[in-house]
């Protein structure tokens, strides 16, 4: 019996249940993908912003490109003269001020750094991961950018890079090969991206958790990586996890990216709440029980080119509730980020419209956030 | 009994051109019977809107008592190649160029409209929302979103079409006056880019429902159907100039527009008519009479009908016979030289009759 019992406890935590109360809910956060556009007193209003929205939490992104726009000559230490960090200083020193905690993600191919020059151009991993250890190292609470300053906050979350498994962060996601066949190459050189990032990471902050994935919600070639059927093809979420598994590779966290089409209680077209089911036990190959960032959801307003489905703004009000509802429901998703604070014409998604004014889902996200509870570890 | 059994699927395959990838086919296939809300021809290409609103229903693994159930609205914007010269097309599949969903309402009654160059621009049906406008892409395969506003008191585009390579649109505001805007999407270096050349005029009408058309050189438009009156002009950046009305007579229906052309759909009674009018010369010519509402398409000095399964077309005078279709006709185009219709047919694949609609092409004659 007690030996029944052991292996139920131990199907359960692998499942993801929770055995000893009620789980922790799901983390409130909202991104403001403007913020690293800003800075002096626009960046200060703009934090001012986000922080009346009432979130506790929310994610950065930091343009690798943007803050080296010169091949530094140590790339894991960030005092090196190449790197440009004023920006990112600012929001950081802001956020905590305002008691805000932050995910940080980073993408966006410096020109030096690739053959083709392009920002989305699939980077070399040994650059890429040495820049997430610079990242690391800024932000490990520990560092001080002049002698006179306090340090600068720490932030423990880094997600590597920013949807691998799109062409426009992650270019080429497969590749002519033999036979005049298509090969999934993204797949493979993100791992060996993350590879080498968590382990500088690590090596800059042994508390920071790194967080791989950052799956955007599209790929479709098969789980095992092996072919494309095209040469546009997207690599699919699972072949990414596969090639993470086949090398041994770390994580502590998935962050995947969830724009459904359909309520967010009903739709189950992959990627999207309902389909978490089918993601979970590839995740548990990866280590058991590996929690879920859920950090990119949304639903647009009115249609845009890269995102052709579309809501209305009372519907994106009643979905932005049940998204955050069903995240609370969702044991293993330990943070959901709404995406996005404002709307601009690429991406309708905001709380705001882009000419500021409030659309409903801005009062809803504040009745939400203010009601959730952000766990101590969360905040700076 | 085995021998019906084999070639039913044999045929099937002939009848809509399953040849080799590269070889060119006499017909191209949709699958199922959705609405195709319009067709163009652009000289290389066949374009469709395929417009359906999706009933997703499927018993998930631990999903409870029953089957999760949700709708959702979409447009696709279709394309096959047009082999040059031929009436066969460059392969047997339509791809889909751009995809619009959402879930307010139905897009029933979308509208294309194709320019010289290639372009396109799609103005969905718009249930309970205002309506996107979206220009497609004969180079770069990458849209420009021309308009787009999810506010409830945003403007609605009444109609949208191409002058050259200006995108002109009748937008309607809350207090119900109409604007002519005219954007250049593209001559933008990236399609995100700010319009600087976009611009918006008071239009002097007030279009009926979505009784406005607007091609190159022309926007046509009706402001109370039940007079017969169209009136049309020439949009500019300025502003609509040579406005003129013209009687059709009847109750107007349906109102088309093509470089040099306006056309019109009308009914006196229990007989619907097609008129034209030839803006140069202000010439209204009755091109189709008959008792049911038929399919229209106007392009390329051409007229085409599709009166239940008969495709009538041509470039001057009453329509003539230039084909039969195998089914209803969910849609009709013409470019001058050739007409294209997509016909809904039962096709048994494997033993099993499906439902496709299948686009054909036909000459024009005379």
């Amino acid at each position: 019996m007690r030996r029944l019992l052991a292996a139920w406890a131990a199907v359960a935590a692998v499942a993801g249940l929770a055995l000893a109360g009620p789980a922790p809910a799901s983390v409130v956060a909202l991104q403001d993908d403007r913020l690293p556009n800003l800075t002096g007193a626009p960046l200060v209003a703009r934090l001012d912003l986000l922080a009346s929205t009432g979130t506790r939490v929310t994610r950065v992104d930091v343009l690798w490109s943007r803050v080296a726009r010169s091949r530094p000559a140590d790339p894991t230490n960030p005092g090196d003269p190449a790197y440009d960090w004023s920006v990112y200083d600012q929001i950081m020193r802001g956020l905590a001020q305002r008691g805000i905690g932050v995910i940080l993600d980073y993408y966006s191919t410096p020109a030096w750094a690739s053959a083709s020059g392009a920002p989305n151009a699939a980077p070399r991993a040994a650059e890429a991961g040495a820049f997430a250890g610079a990242i690391a190292r800024r932000y490990s609470g520990t560092w001080r950018d002049s002698a006179a300053a306090a340090p600068l906050p720490e932030v423990r979350r880094i997600e590597v890079w920013n949807e691998p498994n799109i062409e426009q962060f992650w270019t080429p996601q497969c590749r002519r090969g033999p036979r005049s066949r298509y090969v999934p190459v993204a797949a493979r050189g993100y791992a060996a991206l993350v590879d080498v990032a968590a382990r500088e990471i690590r090596r800059a902050n042994p508390d920071a958790i790194v967080v791989g994935g950052v799956a955007g919600p599209a790929g479709s070639t098969d789980d095992r990586g092996k072919t494309c059927r095209t040469g546009s093809e997207s690599v699919s979420v699972g072949s990414i996890i596969s090639a993470l598994r086949a090398n041994a590779i770390r994580i502590d966290a998935w962050s995947q990216h969830l724009y459904p089409i359909g309520a967010p209680d009903r739709a189950f077209f992959f990627p999207s709440w309902r389909s978490l089911e089918q993601l979970t036990p590839l995740l548990d190959k990866l280590r058991p029980g590996m929690p879920v960032y859920v950090t990119e959801t949304g639903y647009h307003t009115s249609y845009n080119r890269f995102h052709r489905y579309f809501v209305s703004e009372p519907q994106q009000a009643r979905w932005l509730t049940q998204t955050f509802d069903i995240a609370d429901r969702t044991p293993r998703v330990a943070v959901t980020v709404w995406f996005n604070l404002q709307d601009n014409p690429s991406w309708t998604g905001g709380l705001l419209h882009a000419d500021l004014t409030r659309k409903p889902a801005w009062d809803t996200f504040a009745r939400v956030a203010g009601a959730a509870p952000v766990p101590q570890e969360w905040l700076p | 009994m085995r021998r019906a059994a084999l070639a039913a699927p044999c045929l099937a395959l002939l009848a809509w051109g399953a040849a080799p990838a590269a070889a060119q086919a006499p017909t191209a296939p949709l699958e199922k019977w959705n609405e195709i809300s319009a067709a163009a021809l652009t000289g290389t290409d066949l374009l469709a809107l395929d417009t359906e609103t999706v009933r997703v229903r499927r018993r998930l693994a631990g999903g409870g008592l029953g089957p999760v159930e949700f709708t959702y609205h979409k447009t696709d914007l279709v394309g096959v190649g047009l082999a040059a010269g031929r009436r066969r097309f460059t392969r047997a599949a339509f791809d889909t160029r751009l995809a619009i969903r959402n879930s307010i309402g139905s897009q029933s009654g979308a509208r294309l409209a194709t320019g010289t160059d290639g372009a396109s621009v799609v103005l969905p049906g718009a249930h309970g929302f205002a309506p996107p406008v979206v220009w497609c892409c004969p180079a770069s395969g990458i849209e420009v979103v021309v308009e787009s506003d999810g506010r409830s008191g945003a403007q609605r585009a009444l109609a949208a079409g191409l002058d050259g390579t200006r995108v002109r649109m009748l937008m309607r505001s809350a207090d119900g006056d109409v604007a002519l805007v005219s954007a250049s999407p593209g001559l933008l270096a990236n399609p995100d880019d700010l319009d600087e050349s976009r611009t918006a005029v008071p239009f002097a009408g007030r279009p009926s429902g979505g009784l406005a058309a607007i091609a190159d050189g022309v926007v046509a438009w009706t402001e109370d159907p039940a007079t017969g009156v169209v009136r049309h002009g020439a949009p500019a950046d300025t502003g609509v100039t040579d406005v003129a009305d013209t009687r059709f007579g009847g109750r107007v229906l349906r109102v088309w527009a093509a470089p040099g052309t306006v056309a019109a759909l009308v009914r006196t009674g229990r007989v619907a008519s097609v008129r034209t009018l030839e803006v140069a010369s202000g010439t209204v010519r009755t091109v189709w009479r008959g008792t049911s509402l038929p399919r229209v398409a106007v392009g390329g000095g051409a007229v085409a009908v599709a009166d239940g399964r008969r495709i009538l077309a041509a470039r001057a005078g009453p329509v003539a016979r230039v084909a039969q279709a195998r089914g209803p006709v969910a849609a009709i185009a013409v470019d001058g030289d050739r007409v294209a219709w997509f016909e809904r047919v039962v096709i048994r694949r494997g033993g099993k009759p499906g439902r496709w609609t299948v686009a054909r092409l036909a000459r024009v004659t005379r």
